[in-house]
């Protein structure tokens, strides 16, 4: 098995480096180059042929390419054209929020994901079970900023004109704390802060993929609780319980480990509209304001870093799947 | 033609379409085409002066509207005359192998439910101009209109140029539909010429592309869209053509893997053992045989690509003001968010409406077609 991660993590760099080259070619193809923003009538042919200069622009394209490769593989992601400092500067700070985000859309996938995929299959066909598809089926197709939209109008403007809603209810609509008064408050009282301003964008993020997930669950569960040994588990006077959520429960789970995977980028495309509806700070923030600035440098890099999380979401999975399914052997 | 008790129908039952089929006892038939005929008399009726107008016009949308009209009458009333008709297209008159699946499908109540609201989707988009007495760029009076509650005038409102929104939310599918479908015949097509080509080839053809099919995949796909639509300063035209080129590696993928197994079936065997050229197999016997899980991959990827088209246009990368789009429609909204809640939620539902539409067909199709699942 080790043999096995080994190999899943020398297939993870050459697809890394792939990456990296196609976001070069992308570069490379898009008509103008970098030094061509700042050509006004005001600046002198002169002054732009010395940045080609210092960019290196005026190498031959292979030199361009290897320059390129060297500086993105020892993290120097080059120079934000918008906000005058180093990229990586930029994402040291975007990066954690993200995280943040994701990793609790994540808990909130699977966690409801999974527990409605049970509840679904020991419940087959009750009404329970049929309002529970459809709601899920209803909740997969929405787009995930018009949830956003539409969390924050419930919660955070309209429900909080009715007298008896209680104000920890309110969620506010923007941002990761309050702006104001939020360094006067303690070490608790900023966490709770914090998770506050978190509840809306994380539901917004993960509520839909939570309901493939549920999807999947059940039908994984309903395949698991067929089969022999769990029938056996039965007629040995275990209660249902116990069949259910510590025999069944695990099989059931090793499907699901690879929908982490599969899911990964379609909850970084979420993010990416989240974070602009909620004026969350993350990546996705900060990809769609470089864009709005023309800010390629930026661009680049977060992309290349989504892209990279993905890859690194990708191998966890594998190696999650190798270490809990003994079952499936690696040569 | 006889009712199930073997008493003739008269032909006056035709009149009203549908009504002989529900006579014969065929419920699901009769009704659809009751319906059917019912909205076209309601159109024709309340629309009048409006389809008086297109003839009027000249306009290529009045001319579609007024021909999908003509084509539902012809349709419930043609139908409503020769059931048989309806009944040789119902059961599937189409090649004999899809029989089996259009069997299944139609047991499907929910996968027929998202049928009925993709063509009655289709049929008010292609209708639009004669549902409602609004431009989609007509501008009321700022100061009157701007931004009124939903009423009988306006039944979802209008918006901050006093717009009706149930006008835009009506043009705004055909911008969106014909994006999804354009797109996706695109990346469909790409992608099962890819699949199909890796997967019968095998060997260093099938490693190099599978491996930038990964590349691909590896990019959330918002961001790969957003950073390609960003370089290049995408034009509409450019942005459907992008859509199409970056969303085929998943069918790729998909259609790659059947192609494996169909590659070892003794059919292609024996025509290789014929002589017969590699296109030829692949384009002839090969392809012919991964089309179900294709056309589940075209179904549910038109719902996905309608909700990207509409986060694109959110963002303001996609389609462009003052075009609408339910993307464009609901980035305008939400500047509005709480003063005028409705333009921003009646878009969203009708891409919800639609998406789930195209879910509930796609996941029909799969049971139906998927020969995994047969019991």
């Amino acid at each position: 098995m080790t043999a096995y991660i080994g190999r899943r993590l020398l297939h993870a760099i050459p697809l890394t480096l792939g990456i990296l080259t196609l976001v070069f070619v992308l570069v490379q193809l898009a008509p103008g180059d970098p030094a061509a923003l700042y050509i006004q009538p005001n600046v002198a042919p002169e002054v732009i042929e010395q940045m080609r200069e210092n960019w290196g622009l005026d190498q031959p394209i292979h030199i361009q390419y290897f320059q390129w490769m060297k500086s993105f593989v020892t993290g120097d992601f080059g120079y934000s054209l918008a906000q005058h400092r180093p990229v990586t500067a930029i994402l040291a700070d975007r990066i954690p929020n993200t995280l943040i985000l994701s990793g609790t859309a994540l808990l909130i996938i699977f966690a409801l994901g999974i527990a409605l995929g049970i509840i679904q299959a020991v419940r087959q066909h009750s009404a329970l079970d049929n309002v529970l598809t459809f709601g899920s089926l209803f909740i997969y197709s929405m787009p995930s900023f018009w949830l956003a939209l539409m969390l924050i109008l419930i919660f955070s403007s309209k429900l909080h004109t009715v007298g008896w809603w209680p104000d920890w209810l309110t969620f506010p609509p923007s941002g990761i704390t309050s702006s104001v008064g939020y360094e006067s408050l303690g070490f608790w009282g900023k966490l709770a802060d914090r998770l506050h301003h978190l509840v809306l964008p994380s539901i917004a993020l993960g509520v839909s993929s939570a309901a493939a997930v549920a999807r999947y669950m059940r039908s994984s569960m309903l395949e698991v609780i067929r089969q022999d040994y769990i029938r056996t588990a039965r007629a040995k006077g275990l209660p249902e319980r116990a069949v259910i959520l510590k025999h069944a429960l695990k099989n059931a789970l090793l499907p699901i480990i690879t929908l982490f995977g599969l899911y990964l980028p379609f909850l970084l495309s979420g993010a990416v509209l989240v974070e602009t509806v909620f004026a969350w700070p993350g990546m996705g923030k900060t990809i769609v304001d470089a864009i709005y600035a023309r800010d390629y440098p930026v661009v680049m890099a977060t992309s290349f870093l989504f892209a990279v999380m993905v890859v690194v979401g990708n191998l966890i999975a594998d190696v999650l799947y190798a270490v809990i399914d003994p079952r499936i052997r690696y040569d | 033609m006889t009712d199930p008790t073997g008493r003739r129908i008269p032909r006056i039952a035709a009149l009203l379409p549908g009504l002989p089929l529900l006579l014969q006892g065929r419920r699901r038939a009769g009704l659809s085409l009751l319906a059917l005929g019912v909205l076209t008399i309601a159109v024709a009726v309340t629309g009048a002066d409006r389809i008086l107008a297109a003839f009027s016009a000249r306009r290529v949308d009045s001319w579609l509207a007024l021909v999908t009209l003509l084509a539902c009458a012809a349709l419930a009333w043609s139908v409503g005359l020769a059931p048989e008709r309806f009944h040789r297209l119902a059961t599937g008159a189409a090649a004999s192998h899809w029989r089996p699946a259009w069997r299944e499908f139609r047991r499907n109540r929910l996968a027929i439910l998202g049928l009925y609201l993709l063509a009655l989707i289709c049929l008010a988009t292609l209708l639009a101009p004669f549902l409602t007495g609004y431009g989609p760029g007509e501008i009321g009076d700022i100061q009157a209109t701007r931004h009124l509650a939903p009423s009988l005038e306006h039944p979802l409102g209008t918006d901050k140029f006093g717009r009706d929104v149930l006008t835009r939310i009506l043009y705004g599918a055909r911008v969106s539909l014909s994006i999804g479908f354009v797109a996706v015949t695109i990346s469909i097509t790409l992608g099962t010429l890819v699949g199909a080509v890796a997967g019968y080839a095998g060997g260093a053809v099938d490693n190099l592309l599978m491996r930038f099919v990964d590349m691909l995949i590896s990019f959330p796909r918002l961001v790969l869209l957003i950073t390609v639509i960003a370089l290049f300063d995408a034009s509409l035209i450019l942005i459907v053509l992008i859509l199409g080129l970056t969303l085929w590696p998943s069918t790729a993928r998909i259609v790659r893997g059947d192609v494996l197994s169909v590659r070892e079936r003794e059919f292609v065997e024996a025509a290789r053992a014929l002589g017969l050229s590699a296109p030829r197999i692949v384009f002839r016997h090969i392809i012919p045989n991964v089309m179900g899980p294709v056309i589940v991959a075209a179904t549910l990827g038109l719902g996905n690509i309608i909700l990207i088209e509409a986060g694109l246009s959110f963002l303001g990368l996609g389609v462009q003001p003052p075009t609408p789009s339910w993307g464009v429609i609901i980035r305008e909204g939400h500047q509005f968010l709480t003063s005028a809640p409705w333009v921003t939620t009646f878009a969203g539902l009708a891409i919800v409406v639609t998406v789930i539409a195209f879910n509930l067909v796609g996941d029909g199709l799969r049971d139906a077609l998927d020969p995994r699942l047969n019991r």
